[in-house]
């Protein structure tokens, strides 16, 4: 399956997330061989429990896709899921895991553009951290 | 780097597709103080419905005050309106309720009971609710001067012509726009300051600054429309203090400026000599409304989802119940109507044909052996669609007759409302509630196949 590395997950918000990434895809812009996109019917379910899988199973880095704030369909599925974020972040911490690892990235559905970007950044970071190490 | 090779884990389409149909009357209220209300009613009564129109005033005719209020009218608009108020008075399935305040509501789609008039008892039944409420405008002045005005009342000065322009009489020269003085996310004002004070300056000359916490550009065409007011010559300003307004004969502000140097070396500004400053307004909700949304656990943020798809134009966060008029934003009449009516349409899919087929698989569950009756879930749901009721046995609800012979009390997904958007899913501390279309097993074995 392509270049295995670097690893991203993908948490796409059915409503914005998915169609960005759609977007991306129609538009040809380049995303990783490896990367994985998991649909959710909101940014907000995106679970701890999901996030922690990932990273276990090996995943260089989570992303979670979700609306602007005010814009979620769920009125405040997105802020849940920015708030979980930010605590898992404070636990990865203890667990000898890089909070970096993990990202909230808010998304308009017509932004594919934006979407293939943000996962750029997330790979070129990566990349850094690997070449320090 | 290729496009082609992501694996991607896609929401699943029901499994069995299982359509229950359930029967919906075709009785809906419309409680409402605002013009958007009559177009709404005169709608859904034209397709069937019976509709109790609920207002606080003496004739139907009255709610049309606050159209001079809101926009500038001409006679087409009037005589439309006329009309309007014609066709509501006479339509035999439309039930209008004089001089009547909603104090409340409570229920489920399908079932929603409206009290009105701080009676407890006495409620009335619906199948969904439409409602629009105007808003009042407040403008929060630094102290009292007629070159200090709101938006609202800027707009009607423009409308009247450019002789008119400052109340005080005299010509325009200089202005500015502070915005951001209440509330902080609201982006009607970033765009209405900057195309409005583009267009001052390109007709007319007239020296513009706009005074901002920060700048919305995320709106449609803003970013377009910030550019051009930037080569016209519009002046932006950000300030973190608030400004301090200097009155007396001609009108001042100072403020300290971050956007020309960084926010830690701030430039002192002084804005001299104005001869209007357009002050952004703060809106607050009618008491009606209020009532009516805290008794239907929407909130204010519930009250006007701005989802991603504009064709939900009039959606609040709970089934079977929309929205219009100006109880979301300032907007002009053409908008107020598009939306009113989009709003209408949206209460006919739901209370209209009489049944509804729900996806019985597309909703979450609960299993009641695991339920801890926290009540995270009730107050998470965003469609309040959430209940804690008696159980007999796992998966074994009692209805409210057989409460008798309950063991334990746990959560219940009321299957009509929910939407399957797993927000519950993703709190539950004891792991209880599952999507029936989309369990978490999908999303873990996925993962393990695919890393």
């Amino acid at each position: 399956m392509g270049s295995e590395k670097p690893k991203i997950v993908a948490f796409c918000c059915e409503e914005s997330g998915m169609p960005a990434y759609e977007h991306a895809k129609s538009l040809g812009l380049p995303l990783p061989d490896a990367l994985k996109v998991i649909a959710l019917p909101c940014g907000g379910k995106a679970e701890t429990g999901y996030i922690m899988k990932a990273l276990d199973e090996g995943a260089d880095a989570v992303m979670i896709f979700a609306c602007y704030e005010g814009n979620c369909k769920y009125v405040q599925g997105n802020i849940r899921a920015k708030k979980r974020v930010d605590y898992l972040k404070t636990r990865l911490e203890s667990l000898g895991i890089l909070p970096e690892k993990i990202a909230f990235c808010p998304v308009a559905p017509a932004s594919g553009a934006r979407f293939a970007e943000m996962v750029q950044e997330e790979v070129q970071a990566l990349d850094s951290r690997e070449n320090k190490s | 780097m290729s496009t082609q090779m992501n694996s991607v884990l896609r929401l699943p389409e029901s499994l069995t597709p299982e359509i229950q149909e359930i029967s919906i009357a075709p009785v809906v209220a419309v409680p409402t103080d605002h013009p958007a209300g009559l177009i709404m009613a005169d709608y859904l009564a034209s397709m069937g419905l019976k509709v109790t129109l609920i207002h606080p005033f003496e004739t139907v005719g009255a709610i049309l005050e606050t159209l001079n209020e809101e926009f500038v009218i001409d006679s087409a608009v009037e005589e439309r309106f006329l009309a309007l108020i014609a066709r509501v008075e006479e339509n035999k399935n439309i039930s209008v309720l004089n001089n009547t305040r909603v104090s409340g509501g409570k229920g489920w789609w399908g079932d929603f009971s409206l009290l009105v008039d701080g009676e407890k008892e006495e409620a009335l039944k619906a199948s969904g609710i439409a409602f629009a409420y105007r808003k009042q405008a407040v403008v929060k002045k630094p102290f009292e001067n007629d070159a200090i005005i709101g938006f609202r009342e800027f707009s009607a000065l423009l409308l009247k012509g450019k002789e008119s322009i400052t109340p005080t009489g005299k010509a325009l020269q200089k202005l500015a726009f502070v915005l951001d003085l209440g509330k902080r996310d609201e982006k009607w004002a970033s765009m209405t300051a900057i195309k409005l004070g583009t267009y001052l300056k390109k007709a007319f000359g007239v020296q513009v600054s706009i005074l901002c916490r920060e700048l919305k550009v995320s709106s449609d065409g803003m970013e377009k429309a910030y550019r051009e007011a930037r080569e016209a010559g519009v002046i932006i300003y950000k300030y973190l203090d608030e400004p301090q307004f200097e009155g007396g004969a001609s009108l001042s502000i100072n403020f300290r400026d971050t956007s020309f140097m960084s926010d830690d070396n701030p430039l002192d500004v002084s804005l001299e000599g104005l001869d209007l400053v357009v002050l952004q307004e703060s809106f607050v909700t009618a008491e009606d409304e209020k009532a009516l949304l805290d008794g239907l656990h929407i909130g204010l943020e519930g009250a006007y989802v701005a989802p991603n798809n504009p064709q939900f134009a009039g959606r609040t966060s709970r089934k079977g119940v929309v929205a219009a008029g100006n109880s979301r934003l300032p907007e002009t009449l053409a908008d107020m109507e598009t939306t009113a009516l989009a709003a209408a349409e949206e209460l006919y899919q739901w209370t209209g044909n009489g049944t509804y087929g729900i996806d019985v698989q597309r909703v979450a569950e609960v299993d009641p052996s695991k339920c801890a009756t926290c009540l995270t879930c009730y107050r998470i749901c965003p469609h309040h669609s959430i209940r804690i009721e008696p159980y007999g046995e796992r998966n074994v609800y009692i209805t409210k007759g057989e409460k008798e012979g309950a063991t334990w009390e746990a959560a219940r997904v009321l299957v009509e409302t929910c939407d399957g958007c797993g927000l519950c899913v993703s709190e539950c501390p004891a792991k209880a509630i599952q999507l029936i279309y989309y369990p978490d097993m999908d999303v873990y074995g996925f993962l393990k196949e695919n890393l």
